[in-house]
């Protein structure tokens, strides 16, 4: 028996060093739920600026993982590092502008945001709350939903969304669907 | 009877002497006179009235009709932004901003090898003031990592002035950029009075000093060589009258430009002249007032040119053809040089200064480095879907403020691969093969729906067809993914085994539609995502008609294509035509995990004072489920990573997650490539304008623009997150059946839960038998 593995070992060595075999994949999966914490700031447009490379993005795939050939499995979650400052700025400035009633101001902001961070799920939270404020509840709706594709897998986040669904829903006077959305929340 | 009539006239008529009818002549002349005397004087007065009240309402009123200013996106600076120093100085000269050694005005850059000190102009935003500051920005690879105020604290955002890159112009096609007066530097405005009307805060509109040193000028030249106008009558020239040469204009302009004077100051006249005087000619724009000269021969604003550059441009008020300084450099120095020289004799400038001047060389920048006028393709769009709101003539003479989101350096990028990648294809196919070779490109941002660069031609300059938006070609395997989407949203999966083997249709013509593989081989059964990876017709044209034509133009609805759509059976192999854009919508949907974004130009029109007329903002339309998407998306993915185009990652970073899908027509008449990063989505489009065959596919020409695009570019993996109804199996090729990770060839591949295939693959059974163990082992020992 022990002479057979040796001679299999021999044998499999040779062909795996001229195996043009697609590689099995090991999924690059990185299950980091951990959830984007809000950076204050007292003064908006004068924080810190964000150490290299930790503009949000999901850690998603390392060098040595990935092959060129396969396709690699999509993350269950995304995990938000830090969040940017130039966005957390913006954040803030659109909350300010929202509060003072400056509804357009706010949606100029969040969309900057959005350029700049285009998978923060905060700027969409807020862009759904502003077009919830200026009574545009399906586009409102939509923006959450936009949401709600980018914290898959992330629970607090998901029953977050869908409340504010619910209060969207609630606002344009559609009250079982408001129910529907509540009750999605809370599977969260 | 005539005949009768005339002899009888003079019988009746008395005989007068000769004296009486003298003196009846001249008191009848006299009456004339002075009736004619009267009529002069009250038509001159009505005249001068008329005069007056038309130049009153004309100087006060709407002067100018100003064309709309569209600008390019306001460059977004803070730290983590994916941008190299080198794209950096793209956008800087775009601005026209000076690289210098040590920056002391706004408009100047200095650079160390990962270091740029900016001075920033300062922008009146519609949603605030962006002002004017010095700035450190550090840089390191491809990445700005820090940005602060100079001498000061870091800063977390900053916006650069945007890039002016058109305007809508009136029918005369007058451009200019209005200046105040204050905002003209004094060595301008003397350096114009200098050469042109040294009098003009001494006269009264004429000047006679003016007219009579002409005289004597001319008179000793022997030919016309300077003109005795004042400003104000060259302003009432090119204000009110005609440019004929003719006596009568002559005459109107003394009294015109008198009673100018006489309602006006003189620096209201002088700023006036400032922006109305014609200084150049690009095609078919005129270019007028110095604020628009400025830009035009040196990229810069007014304000910021040196003694030299202001010298040229009031030196090409006498003839702006004639002292072209593009075509007549040395015609335009010497003109430059005699301003210098008039405002030295005059003592408005030191020894020094005109020394250092005359020394300079003319400064001026080359036309294709504007980037006024550079983007006629993506103009093209910006106006198309502003005329959806605005008539012509509130464009082109209101002023309008309209702000898009072109990205100057996407679209510099852009053009460069497409160029270069049309260049090679010559070069390397021969003239003969793909002469009149055509292309033309579409960049958006797959997050926002925002359209960041069109290009319409291979000559990206060309104001003509763009084929971005007008050339309606047939889009090939390009729509395929339509017909995959619209299987795995009924009860396929990407397991499912399709029959690649040869089909015939027998039309209701009569005719029979056989079509084949590019390989012209059938590779019997497929697995369904196999065959969309490797683009296989047999078997999509089998799904496709088992599935119907009609749900397939459902999904194509839903996708964003909203042009009519016949439901024919060629339909699936891409007989259809789709123009770039309208392929870019679609696949902005695929992009954008199912939510439909309308491609968006224009973020904001506001008036010329800056107040808000209209906005287009972010939309979207959740119009396919993320599930089914995302199962589509993993297609497009392994189409990219071992499909047709998987040369992809002999260039890219296999880190950065791409997906996307050739496109060949049939014939090869057409070279098309869709995909998209996590941060870009690219459509390519090439082919010829008179339809005849290319001498490569998808892949082998329209693919090569693209990865020559995509890896110049600082790219953002996609990735799309795992909706919660997704699971991925192993799955074994051969079979279809669920396998595991010990065996080989097996794939990890999406399914909408509880669809997956349920039976185990024979090497699952192998390796769970006892007998096989050894086998298992080396295989983990060598994965």
């Amino acid at each position: 028996m022990t002479t057979n593995r040796l001679l299999i070992v021999v044998i499999a060595m040779v062909f795996t060093g001229c195996s043009t075999m697609q590689p099995v994949h090991q999924a690059p999966i990185e299950d980091r739920a951990a959830q984007t914490d809000p950076v204050k700031s007292s003064e908006p447009l004068l924080v810190e600026p964000t150490p290299k490379g930790s503009a949000t993005k999901p850690d998603y795939d390392n060098k040595e993982s990935q092959s060129k050939s396969t396709v690699p499995v999509s993350p269950s979650t995304f995990s938000a590092t830090t969040q940017n400052a130039a966005v957390i700025a913006l954040l803030e400035s659109a909350q300010h502008q929202f509060q003072q009633g400056d509804l357009h101001s706010s949606q100029s902001s969040l969309q900057r945001a959005q350029r700049i961070a285009p998978q923060d799920p905060e700027v969409y939270y807020a862009l759904a709350n502003t077009h919830r404020g200026l009574q545009d509840y399906v586009l409102a709706e939509q923006v959450a939903l936009k949401g709600i594709s980018i914290v898959q897998g992330q629970s607090e986040q998901l029953s977050r969304f869908w409340n504010l669904i619910a209060d969207i829903r609630t606002n344009a006077g559609n009250i079982s669907g408001a129910k529907k959305a509540r009750d999605t929340a809370k599977r969260y | 009877m005539a005949t009768k009539k005339a002899t009888k006239l003079p019988q009746r008529r008395p005989r007068r002497t000769n004296k009486n009818v003298k003196f009846g002549f001249k008191k009848k002349l006299a009456r004339i006179a002075i009736k004619l005397f009267f009529a002069v004087v009250v038509i001159s007065g009505l005249g001068f009235l008329y005069l007056d009240t038309h130049i009153r309402n004309q100087f006060e009123g709407k002067r100018w009709a100003l064309p709309a200013k569209v600008y390019a996106r306001p460059l977004e600076l803070y730290a983590g932004l994916p941008m190299s120093l080198a794209e950096l100085k793209i956008e800087l000269r775009g601005l026209g901003y000076q690289f210098v050694k040590k920056v002391t005005h706004p408009g100047q850059a200095e650079f160390s090898e990962t270091r740029a000190i900016i001075y920033s102009r300062g922008f009146q935003f519609p949603d605030g003031i962006e002002r004017a500051q010095q700035l450190i920005l550090e840089f390191s690879g491809s990445q700005l990592t820090r940005i602060q105020r100079y001498q000061g604290d870091p800063i977390a955002l900053v916006r650069l002035e945007p890039i002016l890159i058109g305007g809508i112009y009136p029918l005369n096609n007058e451009d200019r950029d209005l200046i105040q007066l204050h905002d003209a530097p004094h060595g301008l405005t003397d350096a114009l009075i200098a050469i042109e009307d040294r009098d003009f805060y001494q006269h009264v509109g004429i000047s006679l000093k003016g007219i009579s040193r002409a005289m004597w000028v001319n008179i000793k030249a022997g030919r016309f060589v300077q003109g005795g106008s004042t400003l104000t009558q060259q302003l009432i020239k090119n204000f009110y009258l005609t440019s004929e040469r003719s006596l009568a204009r002559k005459l109107l302009e003394v009294p015109m430009a008198m009673l100018l004077e006489l309602h006006y100051s003189k620096d209201e006249i002088l700023e006036a002249y400032l922006n109305e005087v014609y200084l150049g000619q690009e095609g078919a724009r005129a270019i007028h007032g110095f604020g628009l000269a400025a830009q035009y021969y040196f990229a810069q604003p007014i304000q910021e040119l040196k003694l030299h550059q202001l010298a040229l441009l009031a030196g090409l008020v006498k003839g702006p053809s004639y002292y072209d300084p593009r075509r007549h450099p040395q015609r335009a120095k010497k003109r430059r040089d005699l301003v210098l020289k008039v405002l030295h004799n005059q003592g408005k400038i030191t020894d020094k200064q005109y020394q250092q001047s005359i020394a300079t060389h003319l400064g001026i920048i080359k036309q294709a480095s504007l980037l006024k006028g550079a983007y006629p393709a993506y103009l093209d769009l910006v106006k198309r879907q502003l005329r959806q709101s605005y008539r012509d003539q509130d464009l082109s003479t209101e002023g309008l403020r309209i702000f898009t989101s072109l990205n100057p350096i996407v679209q510099h990028k852009a053009e460069t691969a497409l160029v270069s990648t049309i260049n090679k294809l010559e070069n390397w196919y021969g003239n003969n093969k793909v002469k009149g070779l055509q292309g033309s490109m579409v960049v958006t941002n797959p997050q926002t729906g925002e359209v960041m660069a069109i290009i319409g031609g291979r000559n990206t300059r060309y104001q003509g067809f763009n084929r971005a938006l007008d050339a309606v070609r047939p889009v090939g395997s390009l729509i395929k993914p339509a017909i995959y989407l619209t299987a795995v949203e009924q009860d396929y999966t990407l397991a499912s085994k399709l029959d690649d083997s040869p089909y015939n249709l027998t039309m209701q013509d009569g005719k029979t539609w056989n079509p084949e593989n590019f390989d012209h081989q059938s590779h019997g059964d497929v697995a369904l995502h196999t065959a969309l990876a490797h683009s296989y017709n047999l078997s999509t044209v089998r799904l496709g008609m088992s599935i119907g034509l009609n749900p397939i133009i459902n999904t194509l609805e839903r996708l964003g294509v909203s042009r009519p759509i016949d439901p024919y059976p060629s339909l699936l192999l891409g007989a259809q035509g789709l123009s770039p854009i309208e392929v870019a919508a679609m696949y902005q949907t695929m992009a954008s995990n199912g939510f439909q974004m309308p491609l968006r130009s224009i973020r904001l029109v506001t008036d010329s004072a800056g107040q808000e007329l209209s906005r287009y903002p972010f939309q979207l339309k959740q119009t396919i489920s993320s599930s089914v998407l995302h199962l589509l998306q993993y297609m497009l993915q392994e189409t990219a990573r071992s499909g047709t185009a998987r040369s992809i990652y002999q260039h890219l970073d296999p880190t950065i997650n791409v997906a996307g899908k050739t496109g060949t027509s049939d014939d090869q008449r057409d070279s098309w490539f869709a995909g998209f990063s996590g941060n870009r989505l690219a459509i390519v489009w090439l082919g010829r304008d008179d339809n005849k065959p290319l001498p490569f596919t998808g892949s082998g020409g329209a693919l090569k623009a693209w990865i020559s695009y995509m890896s110049n570019e600082t790219l953002e993996p996609f990735i799309a997150p795992m909706p919660e109804d997704i699971e991925y199996l192993w799955i074994a090729p051969k079979s279809g059946l669920v396998s595991n990770q010990t065996c080989q060839d097996a794939q990890q591949l999406p399914f909408i839960t509880g669809t997956g295939p349920t039976s185990m693959d024979d090497c699952v059974k192998k390796n769970n038998d006892p007998d096989s163990n050894s086998a298992n082992w080396l295989h983990h020992l060598f994965r």
